[in-house]
């Protein structure tokens, strides 16, 4: 920190208006600025997830308003609908900013994690102030009080580790793993007002939404009965159902864990009573077929059979070649 | 003409597509329509087609629910999906031709089957895999020649 820096009180002020929203203790929220944010513990990670914000003035999201008065502390799977143009973003637990022309940062220290967090407002392309960084980077340099000075040049960062989507497939983020914090420190590129920041929690709340859904669809298929379809196949039996969650969601942690995007697959059930998913990206597909006891994947690139077409059991092993044959990595 | 005769290469042929989405016999992905797999399943592993030509090239007859679409593969692309294997511990032991012959009943003369020939012998699991290749691949050229006639709503 530096606080004798000249432009030390050029600080965006404090929020004017914070306030409780209410409902659970797990609950907390606040309007800050013209957003207004709800967080919400989550129950896979170490860190208040924040679930939306919104302008001042502008309706706020009723529906997630509900859920979260209604939700029960000790519902811990409690899984809120996520709005339209909502996103997760983690908790803040102090609030430093700085405004700087049509940018402005924010930085959030989340209570249990060892990290601050940035949030980053800005546009695709914009510039980033290492000084800024560096002060984000010696957090234990600064008192959870004390305010980040602007630096006075920005520059443009240098190598982000990788480009990554956000669970909504909405905007493109950019992060940077500092030397001296455990998570990612990230660059968003996005609008102002959106925020996602440690991505080692984001992964996290990544499986973890993505798990949802995939139970979510095998549950689908545990009601049907034998000839479902009306031509004579079988119904998925629990055994199988449990396979495919177990198999599926090893690979979701797999890929997501890799820095992978996922995408959720169409998941169905086929004659023979077998869960199937499959995933297609261009010329590429991957199949899975699951049974109780084993699985194989199916690797599509054309139509024909001898030579664009392979079949082979599916082993933990294969996950990641898979993944990245289908991405074309 | 008559519903005994050979399926001749250029002949067109319908499949039915169950229309709900939910029944995952197709979806639409990025936008564009994807014939799945499912959609040519047969627990006989022959999946069933009618040949547009006895059909009066009115995919509408065709139907067996009003709800369904329909998709269309050409024959010779049918043919020239190549050869299911039956594999044994990696060896080929089998070279399945895929072909189209009819089977007409007394209720549809337009009716055909695919077929591969010599037919899927060895273990349950294998077969299964050796057809789902086959769904796969005309799922493939279904998908590519789009609706023949969309589902109804």
């Amino acid at each position: 920190m530096n606080p004798s820096h000249p432009e030390a009180d050029a600080i965006f002020p404090e929020p004017e208006l914070p306030q409780f929203i209410g409902g659970t203790s797990e609950i907390k929220g606040y309007i800050r600025g013209s957003y207004l944010l709800c967080t919400s513990t989550n129950p896979l990670s170490d860190v208040d997830i924040v679930l939306s914000y919104r302008e001042i003035g502008t309706y706020y999201w009723r529906d997630l308003q509900r859920q979260i008065e209604n939700s029960v502390q000790t519902e811990t799977s409690t899984i809120f609908s996520e709005p339209k143009s909502s996103q997760l973003v983690v908790g803040p637990a102090e609030i430093r900013e700085d405004i700087r022309s049509l940018r402005a940062f924010s930085s959030q220290r989340t209570f249990l994690s060892e990290a601050d967090v940035v949030i980053a407002h800005s546009e695709i392309g914009a510039y980033y102030w290492p000084d800024f960084q560096r002060q984000v980077e010696n957090p234990s340099s600064a008192g959870v009080n004390d305010r980040i000075w602007i630096p006075k040049s920005s520059q443009l960062v240098v190598g982000p580790v990788g480009i990554r989507e956000d669970i909504r497939s909405l905007r493109a983020f950019s992060s940077q793993r500092t030397s001296l914090s455990e998570a990612d420190v990230v660059l968003l590129h996005a609008d102002p007002g959106t925020a996602i920041t440690d991505f080692t929690q984001l992964r996290k709340s990544q499986i973890e939404k993505q798990r949802l859904e995939i139970s979510k669809q095998v549950d689908i298929l545990s009601q049907r009965e034998d000839n479902w379809d009306g031509r004579g196949s079988q119904k998925p039996t629990d055994l199988t159902l449990a396979h495919a969650n177990e198999v599926m969601g090893t690979l979701l942690d797999s890929v997501i864990s890799a820095g992978y995007h996922w995408d959720t697959p169409s998941i169905s059930s086929d004659g023979d009573g077998n869960v199937t998913a499959a995933w297609y990206k261009n010329e590429q597909q991957l199949h899975l077929q699951i049974g109780e006891h084993e699985a194989e994947y199916f690797r599509v690139w054309g139509t024909n059979i001898d030579t664009e077409m392979d079949v082979d059991f599916l082993k933990p092993e294969h996950y990641l070649p898979l993944w990245k044959w289908l991405i074309d990595e | 003409m008559n519903s005994r005769e050979p399926v001749q290469d250029d002949e067109k042929l319908y499949r039915n597509v169950r229309g709900k989405l939910e029944d995952n016999e197709y979806s639409i992905q990025d936008g564009k329509l994807r014939i799945e797999y499912h959609a040519f399943w047969d627990s006989s592993k022959k999946p069933s087609v009618d040949r547009a030509k006895l059909k009066g090239c009115d995919p509408t007859s065709a139907l067996l629910s009003k709800t369904n679409g329909i998709v269309s593969v050409k024959a010779s692309d049918v043919r020239a999906i190549g050869a299911v294997k039956t594999r044994h511990q990696n060896e080929v032991i089998a070279d399945h031709a895929v072909d189209v012959i009819p089977d007409p009943t007394d209720e549809n003369p337009a009716h055909a089957i695919i077929v591969v020939k010599p037919e899927f012998f060895d273990s349950k699991s294998k077969q299964r895999n050796a057809f789902k290749l086959l769904q796969i691949a005309l799922a493939e050229l279904a998908t590519k020649n789009g609706w023949t006639l969309e589902p109804s709503p």
